[in-house]
């Protein structure tokens, strides 16, 4: 379990991390989302060890990260910008990690050498971002780490590629228990993979939740009515959205599905309808109510 | 390439072999490019030494041992250029990593303590440079054994000397590296903190001799001399002492190092141990972010800033005032100037600390502060609250001292022996007493000392004062050339012995005002010689000062040269001069009757 | 075998249970037949293992399928299939058709619809 308690990290004046809290359980992909500057890159890098953060832990398995080998040699990081010696191969980068981390596996090395079509003769810098990246994955794996940090990782990789390493990851978690902690814009490529969200916004998390919770017990309903006015809707619906074009009213309301639309049919709607939600509108909605400039746009 | 070798095995904390080899991996070209250097250096030059050395039937062995001895001892010069060298050049390779976001990210991210990466790298650095030491130290044991001798204790020493001065000059460096953020500031810093003590010093006495009467220079204490490692190591260890030994029967040029050498440099390499633990534990507590800021501290900061503020302000601002702007020189004009110019280096300093344009609103406190601060220390050492502008040296320090009135050859003198010291000192506190008013615009009498004390100090000091005949000064000057060393000294036969005198072979004579030149004989040399003596000996106390111009006009028109053997066989020139009590020699050189002589013929008169 | 549509508005974990229901119903996974397990099924579909672990867990709680422990997941024998494929749709039903007689859709037009969809079968 990877646990941020009250973290706070202040730059030069800029408070990038305000008293954030996030817990990763064992074994989950967990998402981590934000709008740009909200603190992803930040969070992650106390996550890895990286920074130390002015207050508050960050911890793993109930042990604080920074400055703890034993503790480090269970986790790897891709970060957004990955960076190699000069010269270095994947080969001779491979045993520099071999001899950082005791799990990793060359067999393993092995095995991959067909998935990624690399050399791992030719020099990393000569290599285009994509290729870096999945460089990057390649190795990563290979350490068997049993907590993995990914930054928008899988961003520069064609769809085949990325296809290719979230089978690979997906494999490990289901085999290993893996745990992943990947923070991403792509919500379509999240709501796939993720299985518990945290929604980040300037240096906290507004919103840590199982996706299967979220997405269950938030629905999108679509209603018509044979007035013109709108009725007056059940007081303890949680509605965290109303918006509507014409007669036609779209509500986001938090709770069960059943629920939620057994006390619409009450109030006679002439249509009435639930849309499942995808991530990304989840994203926008809950962030919409904290000033974030999109939300009427889509819908 | 193996390291295997050496490699340190795996311990805890200090060292992380898979950071060792990675670094050895990456950096073996600097390695190649030193040890190719000192390839040059040492066996290249031990095999050049060998062959061309001079082949004389038996005597080759001897002939060559100091040849080659003297090889290794000279390329104790290149130890020190390249500890310098390397101690900016290796740290900034190893610890590159540490100045861009990206790489600190990945490093840092590895399952390695700090206190491991610190020493893995520099380790890797020193080992490199170790290697290539032992790697030079064993090539020139194989390039002296083609001539069947080895000098093991040159070497040796060479090997020892060389790793102490690395020790202390890649811990600075490292030092100066955990200190920025930046590649490129590691070299400026490394620049700046072997000179800044030194620099300090200069500014504090550019001032001094601004404010005191007669100041010029006195040595800086020793302790600025420590803190400016590259030129007291330049000192102790780049000057070699050369002398003529016997070696096996036979008289051979030997060099050696001197004797500070070695103790300065064990001195040193404990202060780097020192510097290398300050580096650790400035490494410990250094944020990852700061990669690409200027200097990686906030407190750091400060200290920079004020440091430039300071030292820019006082020493720029005493450029400004002198140079720029000229004219009197008042105190208020140059407190105006330098905390003008201690702000514009502060300002100056803070914007490239922030990297902005921006920095006015948090730090005119701080302004404000500063300004004060450097008004305050010119009004301190202002105020001389050490006395040093009238301090005197004390008799039983000094060596010696020469005095010199009115940079006239008839007012200069070396004293040292301790009663003409005295003399000399006491009349140094005369005119301490006198001081420097002139308000009745006398003419002004020069007056210069420059006291070498008996631990190699200089004390030199140069005062303008009012020439007044009843004054002490005035009595205090005649009394000091009044003295018959004084005299020997004005005259020119200062330490004329015997043996020099049965030396000598002839001399040359010339009137500048007529142009006429005689060469003389040796009898006639003799013969001048003796008469200046006597006119030494024979000179009354008088008034030295009143004849100074008189004896001074003399002595540029006469030229008067002494031929004598040197001790080495070479040729030793005397130069006399005529004073106006010189009545003998005066004599002498109108018996020679110049006009009417030719160079070659000899004069018929003989001098008394 | 299956596929996931990401534009369909199902759930994904609707999805694969209704692509494996349809397996078993066609024949293309006959009973007793072993699935594929969750973590190959994750890594070919690339998606989270949990999702496919809710499938097959409500599968089972269906009844479509069983599992032996340290075997895996398969099949559950036929007939009941329909059955209970029958039983689900109808409750899937009873909503729609409630909603369409609030809209005065008659009982013709259904019985037309009916046989509508019998001329397709």
């Amino acid at each position: 379990m990877l646990e941020a308690k009250h973290v706070v990290k202040t730059f030069d004046g800029f408070r990038a991390l305000d008293g954030l809290t996030m817990t990763v359980p064992t074994g989950a992909v967990y998402g981590l989302v934000g709008p740009n500057g909200a603190g992803k890159s930040t969070i992650i890098r106390h996550l890895a060890g990286i920074y130390r953060q002015d207050s508050g832990e960050v911890l793993l398995d109930g042990q604080p990260v920074y400055e703890d080998p034993a503790v480090k040699r269970r986790m790897t990081v891709i970060g957004d910008d990955w960076y190699y010696f000069p010269q270095a191969n994947i080969r001779e980068m491979a045993h520099f990690f071999a001899g950082l981390y005791p799990a990793f596996s060359w067999e393993r090395y092995e095995k991959l050498k067909q998935v990624f079509p690399l050399d791992e003769k030719m020099m990393l810098r000569r290599m285009s971002k994509g290729m870096q990246k999945q460089a990057a994955f390649w190795l990563t794996v290979c350490c068997m780490p049993e907590y993995l940090i990914l930054d928008e990782p899988v961003d520069g990789l064609d769809p085949v590629m990325r296809r290719q390493v979230w089978s690979l990851l997906l494999g490990d978690v289901a085999e290993r228990g893996t745990t992943v902690l990947v923070s991403s814009h792509n919500l379509r490529e999240l709501e796939d993979v993720c299985d518990h969200v945290g929604i980040l916004d300037h240096g906290r998390v507004l919103l840590e939740r199982s996706l299967s919770d979220l997405q269950d017990n938030t629905v999108k309903l679509q209603v018509a009515y044979p007035g013109v006015t709108e009725p007056v809707l059940p007081a303890e619906m949680q509605i965290l959205h109303r918006s509507h074009v014409g007669r036609v009213y779209t509500y986001i309301v938090r709770g069960s599905r059943e629920d939620i639309l057994r006390r619409m049919q009450i109030t006679e709607p002439v249509l009435l309808e639930s849309i499942p939600l995808t991530l990304e509108e989840i994203f926008i909605y809950e962030l919409g109510g904290v000033d974030y400039a999109a939300k009427d746009i889509l819908l | 390439m193996s390291w295997e070798v050496w490699t340190m095995p795996q311990k805890t904390s200090f060292c992380n072999r898979t950071l060792l080899r990675s670094d050895l991996r990456h950096f073996w070209p600097a390695g190649f490019v030193y040890v190719l250097i000192w390839l040059m250096i040492l066996p290249i030059q031990l095999l050049r030494a060998g062959y061309d050395a001079p082949r004389g039937n038996g005597l080759l062995a001897d002939k060559l041992e100091p040849l080659l001895h003297n090889v290794i001892v000279g390329a104790s010069v290149g130890s020190l250029v390249l500890a310098v060298v390397c101690g900016v050049v290796i740290p900034m390779a190893v610890y590159a990593y540490l100045m861009a976001p990206r790489s600190v990210g990945m490093m840092h991210a590895l399952p390695v303590k700090r206190t491991t990466q610190y020493f893995s790298h520099f380790l890797a650095g020193f080992g490199l440079l170790t290697a290539g030491n032992l790697l030079i130290f064993l090539l020139s044991v194989l390039a002296q054994l083609p001539f069947g001798m080895v000098d093991w204790a040159a070497l040796g020493q060479w090997l020892l000397l060389t790793e102490l001065l690395e020790l202390f000059f890649l811990s600075l460096g490292a030092l100066c590296a955990m200190a920025t953020g930046w590649l490129l500031a590691i070299p400026v810093l490394y620049v700046a903190v072997n000179f800044a003590a030194l620099l300090l010093c200069s500014v504090v006495q550019f001032l001094q001799r601004w404010f005191y009467f007669g100041f010029q220079y006195t040595t800086y204490p020793s302790f600025v001399q420590w803190l400016t490692p590259i030129i007291k190591l330049a000192e102790d260890v780049g000057f070699l002492d050369g002398e003529y030994i016997a070696r096996n029967g036979i008289e051979v040029y030997w060099r050696s190092l001197s004797a500070q050498a070695l103790p300065t440099s064990a001195i040193y390499a404990a202060a780097g141990l020192v510097l290398l633990a300050m580096g650790w534990l400035l490494y410990r507590k250094r944020p990852s972010e700061a990669a690409g800021d200027a200097i990686a501290f906030p407190w750091l900061r400060i200290l920079v800033r004020w440091a430039v503020g300071l030292c820019g302000g006082l020493g720029l601002g005493l450029f400004l005032s002198i140079f720029v702007l000229g004219g009197s020189r008042s105190l208020a004009k140059l407190l105006l100037c330098q905390v003008f110019m201690g702000l514009l280096c502060f300002v100056a300093a803070q914007m490239l600390l922030q990297k902005t344009f921006r920095v006015f609103r948090r730090s005119w406190k701080e302004l404000a502060a500063l300004a004060a601060a450097m008004v305050a220390l010119t009004l301190a050492i202002r105020a001389d609250a050490l006395g040093v502008q009238y301090r005197v040296p004390d008799v039983q320090q000094v060596d010696n001292v020469q005095v010199s009135v009115s940079h006239s050859k008839a007012g200069t003198f070396l004293a040292s022996d301790s009663a003409a010291i005295e003399t000399v000192t006491s009349l140094h506190r005369a005119i301490l007493e006198q001081g420097s008013e002139n308000t009745d615009d006398s003419r002004v009498l020069y007056v210069s000392f420059y006291y070498t004390m008996k631990n190699g100090q200089e004390f030199r000091r140069n005062y303008g004062i009012a020439e007044r005949e009843g004054a002490e000064t005035y009595r205090k000057i005649n009394q000091l050339l009044n003295l018959p060393q004084a005299r020997s000294y004005a005259v020119g036969i200062n330490g004329l012995t015997d043996e020099e005198l049965d030396a000598v072979r002839g001399g040359f004579v010339e009137d500048s005002y007529t142009g006429f030149s005689v060469d003389l004989t040796r009898e006639q040399a003799l013969a001048l010689c003796r008469a200046a003596q006597q006119d030494v000996a024979a000179a009354v106390d008088t008034d030295v000062l009143a004849a100074i111009d008189t004896d001074t006009a003399q002595r540029w028109r006469y030229q008067l040269v002494i031929y004598s053997t040197a001790a080495d066989g070479g040729t030793r020139d005397r130069y006399l001069s005529m004073m106006s009590y010189c009545t003998r020699m005066q004599e002498f050189i109108d018996g020679l009757d110049l006009a009417n002589s030719t160079a070659d013929v000899p004069a018929t008169e003989d001098a008394s | 075998m299956i596929s996931l549509d990401y534009r369909d508005g199902r759930p994904l974990y609707q999805q694969v249970k209704d692509s494996l229901r349809r397996m078993m119903l066609t024949g293309l996974l006959p009973p007793d037949e072993k699935l594929p397990s969750v973590r190959s099924l994750a890594t070919q579909l690339a998606i989270n293992p949990n999702t496919i672990q809710r499938a097959y867990s409500e599968l089972e709680a269906e009844g479509y399928i069983y599992s032996v422990a340290g075997k895996g997941s398969f099949a559950a024998s036929g007939g009941d299939e329909q059955q209970r494929r029958i039983r689900e749709l109808t409750e899937q039903l009873t909503p729609v058709l409630e909603e369409l007689k609030t809209l005065g859709y008659t009982q013709e037009a259904l019985l037309r619809l009916w046989k509508g969809g019998e001329n397709h079968a």
